[in-house]
């Protein structure tokens, strides 16, 4: 029998539907899980994406791009197939894709994280047959901290470095990471200013209604006390060097999974890493695939070969994606 | 703790040495002395001992987590360290940070107890304490700790710290120290015990043949006899370092000059001279430390370090003259600076070697103008030592070094009145084939044996060869030879031909 989805050179792809998920090369009809630019890419016909998301990608890929839009749960029937998108907390917008083929399920993770971050909507299990899971962590070395204390880590080198007449900089991507700091930090402790890149994804998830706290953009309207006193949120890179060559002493951190790794950590240009991600640690990845309830699982996107080691020596069947369609 | 993570990883982000010494001093100015002091014991601890058995680690950590080996194999590959694949995969939630001292007392425990019961209570101790300081702990523990800096650069950040010099900081740290039972200004402000290391001392290059004249790129001095010393001038204190790595007491007053006329750190060398006859031999000198050195003197002839700056790299012509300038106009009497000798011709060598003998020097040494103290390439100091002289002795005893072995400890004896006594014990110069002979003869010659030495008929005559003959009251002949060799084995020579009593003596006085 043929399988729902297969694996094309341009990615997940469902013959009975003709749509690709988050497809690598230019397709008439692409699923998109949410807005990061290696899942969401221009050139398609048309576009299906959550409700959330839509804003952004139109802002990222230019307005005028065919795009249909769903809210979680609903679903659009495409030649028989239901497609419809769940909640996969990884970002503002981010979704799980489920398609259902005469009565067989199968549910595309994209990329996902459990706990809540308090500005995506919070990961849903999906009950499935098959699922495609990421594995970006998928060691048990990777094992991620309450993001309360990690706030608070973040909040304590703000405070501490705003003390010392340190600038705090922090390296963010512009969507994702960025909002979820802004969200979270304690802005009582000073201003929170943002490399134009976020001020403007910002500006596009205002409109769309989500409640941010305040920031300010990083111009030349900044003040050398609010660059003291503030926390500048920024993609890895920008503003570092410009600072430094401005006289100004930096602290310069990356929140990130990968800040985990002490010899990631140690890598020149960052002095301070948060263990901060958007993607399930080990524990949530095994929980996620538990709680979807899987007869198969497609391991994709990370660890691939290790994680579904790990799942068959639990008894639940696994396949790194790219072996299964080999 | 966090202070001390903080910069463990910047020093490991940075091999700029100037930027880990900033580190490393503004990390000094902001914590308390008593964390400095275990900082720097964990950043100078070289000798990485290991306590905790890497396969203790693994079992521990495939009993307590639900993972397989070959899934903690892999995850370690990611991390390329087991301490921190341990404190990875071993997560707990508590994230509690605990001060320096107390991770030094923690740590220190466990070494004490059994293998087998350390990496329980290691885990115990620790598993609610921030990700980093389990990772920096089982580090230690599995003898991991390395860090990638220098000791150059921590001895210079403390100096600059502390505004000592840096080799008292490098002294300092040599001599090791226990961080919880001495305080930052007992370690570093506390000079009564420190003894400052003296430069290696050079040895230079022995030569036989007088070099080919002129000599003009070379300064001829007397190649002195007695002890070879480094006399350290610092802080108050004065440092007389022997060759062979004693620091002697005896005439220190004698520099108490240097504190108003001489640079503070300065280095020195020269040479201790026993004039007394009865303490020049080598014995004398090491017996009796605090010998009445009234009858002594030092000569100086190469400065090392002047005011905290080392010069041994200088040129010899260089370090000659600044020695001049920095020595005291009028020193002590008993030290002066060594006389540098005029030699134009052949005959000035062979006369001023002469008064080399006589003076009961070694001999002559010729130091390049332009060599560094301690140059390598063999041509800087050029040793000649006076010529040995010869004497005929028979052979009394001989030992060996171990059974099965031929012997290869010959004591050889001269004539006086009706029977013979001792000189000298000699090693070298026999051939292999000489030996087997004298194995042989011993056999069938042996009179008495005391334990490994063998007493044996006084038949076989030897020509000897030394550098230096000197009276001593403590052997049975009066006297001492310098450098005995044997020479060859006068087969043909009966023991008439062996030197007296009154031959010995009437080389003493010869040479005084």
């Amino acid at each position: 029998m043929s399988e729902l989805l297969i694996n094309t050179k341009n990615g997940l792809y469902c013959p009975q539907a003709d749509v690709f998920i988050d497809p690598t090369g230019r397709v008439d009809r692409a699923v998109i899980t949410h807005g990061h630019a290696d899942h969401a890419r221009p050139g398609h016909q048309r576009y299906l994406c959550t409700v959330d998301a839509a804003p952004v990608i139109k802002f990222r890929l230019t307005s005028n791009i065919n795009i249909q839009t769903l809210p979680y749960g609903a679903s659009v029937n495409i030649n028989s197939v239901k497609i419809s998108f769940h909640p996969a907390g990884h970002i503002i917008g981010s979704a799980q894709v489920r398609l259902e083929y005469k009565g067989e399920i199968w549910v595309v993770s994209g990329d996902y994280k459990l706990g809540s971050d308090g500005i995506s909507a919070p990961f849903e299990p999906v009950h499935c047959h098959t699922f495609i899971t990421e594995s970006t962590f998928g060691m048990p070395i990777y094992q991620w901290k309450e993001q309360a204390f990690l706030m608070n880590e973040i909040n304590d080198w703000w405070k501490k470095n705003q003390q010392n007449g340190i600038v705090s900089v922090i390296q963010a991507y512009s969507l994702g990471k960025a909002q979820r700091i802004i969200q979270n930090i304690d802005n009582t402790i000073g201003t929170i200013i943002t490399h134009p890149s976020v001020e403007s994804t910002n500006a596009v998830l205002r409109q769309q209604g989500i409640n941010m706290a305040e920031t300010s953009e990083l111009n030349s309207k900044i003040t050398k006390q609010q660059l003291l006193s503030g926390l500048i949120i920024a993609p890895p890179g920008t503003v570092e060097n410009l600072l430094k060559s401005k006289g100004y002493t930096v602290s310069v951190a990356a929140a990130s999974g990968w800040m985990a790794i002490q010899k990631y950590r140690q890598r020149g240009g960052i002095d301070k890493g948060f263990v901060l991600s958007d993607h399930a640690d080990w524990n949530e990845l095994n929980k996620a695939v538990k709680d979807c309830k899987a007869e198969r699982v497609l391991v994709t996107h990370g660890y691939e070969d290790i994680f579904s080691k790990w799942l068959n020596e639990q008894g639940i069947e696994a396949h790194s994606l790219k072996n299964f369609y080999k | 703790m966090n202070a001390f993570l903080e910069l463990l990883t910047k020093l490991k982000r940075s091999s700029n040495r100037d930027l880990q010494k900033s580190y490393l001093t503004d990390y000094y100015a902001a914590v308390s002395s008593a964390e400095i002091l275990y900082a720097i014991f964990f950043l100078s601890n070289k000798q990485q001992k290991h306590y905790i058995k890497l396969n203790d680690v693994k079992s521990f950590i495939l009993e307590h987590a639900t993972i397989k080996e070959w899934l903690l194999e892999a995850s370690n590959e990611v991390t390329g360290d087991w301490a921190e694949t341990y404190s990875l995969v071993m997560e707990d939630t508590s994230q509690e940070f605990i001060s320096l001292s107390v991770a030094y007392q923690w740590l220190m425990q466990v070494t004490m107890l059994p293998w087998e019961k350390r990496m329980n209570t290691a885990h115990a101790r620790t598993c609610h304490l921030h990700q980093d300081i389990r990772t920096f702990m089982m580090k230690w523990w599995m003898g991991n700790g390395r860090f990638t800096l220098t000791a150059q650069v921590l001895v210079q950040s403390l100096a600059s710290f502390t505004g000592l010099t840096e080799d008292i900081i490098a002294q300092k740290l040599d001599e090791g120290f226990e961080p919880d039972k001495v305080d930052f200004k007992t370690l570093f402000y506390r000079f009564d015990n420190l003894k400052f290391k003296p430069v290696p001392f050079f040895k230079g290059t022995a030569i036989q043949e007088i070099p080919p004249l002129p000599l003009d790129s070379y300064s001829v001095e007397y190649l002195y006899s007695g002890k070879r010393c480094q006399i350290i001038l610092t802080r108050g204190n004065v440092y007389i370092w022997t060759r062979s790595g004693e620091v002697l007491e005896g005439f220190v007053d004698a520099f108490q000059f240097w504190k108003n006329d001489i640079p503070d750190d300065t280095i020195f060398e020269g040479q201790w001279l026993a004039e007394d006859a009865s303490i020049s031999s080598k014995s004398g000198f090491s017996k009796r430390k605090r010998i009445d050195i009234t009858a002594s003197r030092f000569v100086m002839y190469d400065l090392l370090k002047v005011g905290g700056r080392y010069v041994y790299n200088e040129p010899y012509h260089v370090r000659r003259q600044m020695l001049d300038e920095v020595f005291p106009k009028q020193p002590d009497v008993r030290i002066s600076i060594g006389e540098a000798l005029r030699i134009t011709t052949h005959a000035d060598i062979l006369y001023t070697r002469q008064l080399a003998a006589q003076k009961k020097y070694k001999g002559l040494i010729f130091k390049e103008s332009a060599g560094k103290y301690g140059d390598e390439k063999g041509t800087a100091w050029l040793k000649l030592k006076n010529q040995p002289q010869k004497l005929m002795v028979v052979l009394l005893y001989v030992a060996k070094a171990s059974a099965g072995q031929p012997y290869t400890e010959y004591t050889f004896g001269i004539r006086w009145q009706d029977q013979f006594l001792p000189i000298t014990k000699a090693y070298e110069g026999l051939t292999n084939e000489e030996q087997r002979c004298i194995d042989e003869y011993v056999k069938q010659h042996t009179i008495e044996k005391f334990g490994p030495v063998k007493s044996i008929e006084p038949k076989l005559v030897f020509e000897i060869s030394y550098e230096e003959i000197q009276a001593s009251a403590r052997h049975r002949s009066g006297v001492v030879l310098k450098s005995p060799k044997i020479l060859r084995w006068l087969k043909e020579e009966t023991v008439a031909a062996v030197a007296t009593k009154e031959d010995i003596n009437q080389l003493i006085i010869n040479v005084e």
